[in-house]
């Protein structure tokens, strides 16, 4: 990640800058995760120093931020193999991205000094808007508007001028709602069932609609450019996601709306839509292993050993197809139906979904798209898997697995002691707490989230050193091949 | 709670049941959906996709129960019902857009 000279197009070289933050900023997000929930367990761990508000608040925005960096540089990574032009607008692209890195600098730096104190008008402005994982301030919100229409006019003008290709335009009408989604979250009410009401429609729109097709659009993306996959076939199965996902994700948006003053009807629409949610992710899963099995079958029949040209990234692809499925398909399905979301509702439970469907489906891709990009910028043809690559597959999905039981324990105890038991009041919050299977699950959690972070360390020198290290073996086999000849 | 929704409340010691069903139905789903598929790949024999079916059938029987557990609503199961139906023939007409497709490809030109 370190150099990117064998990139033809300015635009895949900036997406590589996209890159390079969102992984510091990935790293950022773990580091905060590991101080919450060192203080769930000692709750006075820099107190009045570095509350938990804080610590929880970065965690999750950051998370967001890093995503969309990582989403935004594989867009610009892959306009011109998909387009065939380099970027239209490149100059105003890269001075964009200066501006809003600077921006969420500033931003953090806010969320990390400056949180404490009574909230008015001016603090919405420059302090924390106080919407959950998009929490910017609304100054920033409105530069990153202004930094997302530029991107948007990027790719859409390139798009316009270049080939359009499948894959290109279910990612160019994708981004127009999924960037258009952001506003629903920008305006101040003082109601909070009409402020949650909307808050969803970011939220959940997002990683249960359009953030999915995205997704859908990657992995088709790379299934071409990894196993050289067919194109009219893999943008089949793209359209046929797409109208799943949307078919299902968009009124499911009403298992959120069960129990915040929204009317009842939500509890049969929510129900029925959600549950639903899980199928298009059975035929993602389906259709990422049956391109894969169908091409090994053509290159074995041809003689020729491997269809893969990068095996890190395939295994962050197929890490994603499988964790897609976990994460938000079995424990989302879980607790969507409001017969049982009455007891699991915000519990650690919630959590649970929260790591396993975030990382299952979102991180697992972006990482792949790092490696994709990595492996352009250093001309390689054929990546093939370090001792680096291997731990931190291990050990990330070792750790975020672990952590999601861990946490599943948690709800568990909480749905038995506080909700069922105990009636769900303020006490029986604080009871369920004290008790050693709560307390206990997240020790493991703890524990868990330190394998994760060591992980995170093998991913950041993987990628800052596969690059080098493969091209230079690609080369000695190069002039061991030619010496041979 | 004076409405006439339908939403009866479940006892506690019933939840770990209804996670496990719930996972079943999902677990049988993805089963169905792989053998069907694996041996359209040629990676097991034709013979297998009847475990297809009997994971279909785990699968319709596994939601029933899960349906029975919650107390879902008369209409809700009647959904439920067409969509275990659906997702019988699904994975049928994705491989019959394959073909085509890939019959398609094949007589265009070869290549990207
Ligand atoms: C990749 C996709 C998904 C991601 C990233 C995701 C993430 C999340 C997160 C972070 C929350 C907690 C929000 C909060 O802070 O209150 C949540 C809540 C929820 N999710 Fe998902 N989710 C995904 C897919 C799904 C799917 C497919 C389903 C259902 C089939 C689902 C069902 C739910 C439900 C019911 C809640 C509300 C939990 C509560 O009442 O506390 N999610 N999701
Ligand atoms: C070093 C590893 C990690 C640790 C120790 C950690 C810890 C935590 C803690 C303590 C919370 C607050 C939970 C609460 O308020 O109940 C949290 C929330 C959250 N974390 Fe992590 N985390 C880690 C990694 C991750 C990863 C890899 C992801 C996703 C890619 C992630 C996504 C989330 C989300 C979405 C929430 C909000 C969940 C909700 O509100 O339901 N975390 N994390
Ligand atoms: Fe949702």
């Amino acid at each position: 990640m370190l150099i990117n000279g064998e990139l033809k197009y300015e635009s895949q070289k900036l997406g590589m800058n996209y890159f390079r933050v969102a992984l510091v900023l990935f790293g950022a997000q773990l580091l905060m995760g590991l101080i919450a929930a060192i203080q769930f367990l000692y709750p006075g761990f820099l107190f009045e120093i570095f509350d938990f508000s804080v610590s929880r608040m970065v965690h999750i925005n950051a998370l967001v931020v890093w995503m969309l960096y990582a989403m935004i540089g594989s867009v610009y990574y892959m306009i011109p193999d998909e387009t065939g032009e380099e970027t239209v607008g490149i100059g105003l692209g890269k001075l964009a991205f200066w501006i809003l890195t600077a921006a969420v600098a500033v931003v953090v730096l806010v969320y990390i000094f400056i949180q404490v104190g009574p909230g008015n008008e001016s603090t919405i402005w420059f302090i924390n808007e106080g919407r959950e994982y998009l929490e910017a301030p609304r100054w920033a919100d409105i530069g990153i508007v202004a930094v997302v229409l530029v991107f948007y006019y990027n790719v859409f003008a390139t798009y316009m001028k270049g080939r359009r290709t499948g894959i290109m335009t279910v990612m160019v009408a994708n981004l127009f709602a999924l960037a258009g989604l952001y506003l629903t979250g920008m305006f101040f009410t003082d109601n909070i069932s009409v402020d949650q009401y909307w808050w969803w429609w970011v939220i959940h729109l997002w990683v249960e609609a359009t953030w999915e097709v995205f997704v859908g659009t990657l992995a088709a993306y790379a299934l071409v450019k990894i196993i050289g996959a067919k194109r009219e076939i893999v943008e089949m199965w793209l359209w046929i996601e797409v109208l799943m996902l949307f078919g299902s994700g968009i009124l499911g948006l009403g298992h959120h709306y069960f129990w915040i003053g929204t009317p009842e009807y939500w509890w049969e629409i929510g129900a029925l839509f959600s549950s639903l949610e899980p199928v298009p992710l059975v035929a993602m899963f389906v259709h990422v292993l049956y391109d894969w099995g169908k091409e090994q079958g053509h290159c074995e029949s041809k003689g020729s050993a491997h269809a893969l040209n990068n095996s890190p990234a395939m295994a962050w692809v197929t890490a994603n197809a499988f964790g897609n499925f976990l994460g938000a398909g079995i424990w989302g399905f879980f607790h969507t139906l409001p017969q049982v979301n009455i007891y699991t509702h915000g519990t650690q439970f919630t959590a649970a979904h929260g790591h396993l469907a975030f990382f299952g489906a979102y991180a697992t891709i972006l990482i792949a798209m790092m490696y994709i990009g990595v492996q352009g910028s250093y001309g390689i043809k054929k990546m093939t898997m370090t001792f680096k690559t291997k731990m931190a597959l291990t050990l990330i999905i070792f750790g975020v697995l672990g952590m999601g039981v861990a946490l599943t324990i948690a709800g568990y105890e909480q749905v038995l002691v506080e909700r069922a038991d105990l009636g769900g009041g303020w006490d029986a919050y604080f009871i369920a707490q004290d008790l050693p299977w709560y307390i206990q699950a997240q020790g493991w959690r703890l524990a868990m989230g330190v394998v994760t972070f060591v992980g995170f360390i093998y991913l950041a020198w993987d990628l800052l050193t596969i690059g080098a290290v493969e091209s230079a073996q690609e080369e000695s086999e190069g002039a061991a091949a030619a010496a041979a000849a | 709670m004076e409405s006439a929704i339908y939403m009866p409340q479940i006892a506690a010691d019933q939840f770990l049941g209804i996670f496990i069903v719930a996972t079943m139905v999902l677990i049988f789903g993805v089963g169905y959906a792989a053998s069907i598929t694996l041996s359209k790949m040629g990676f097991i024999a034709k013979k297998w996709q009847l475990f297809g079916y009997a994971f279909w059938i785990l699968q319709v029987y596994t939601l029933y129960d899960l349906g029975m557990r919650i107390h879902s609503s008369p209409f809700t199961t009647k959904v439920l019902a067409v969509a275990m139906l659906a997702y019988l023939f699904a994975p049928h007409l994705y491989f019959y857009l394959i073909d085509e497709a890939e019959k398609r490809y094949e007589t265009s030109e070869d290549g990207q």
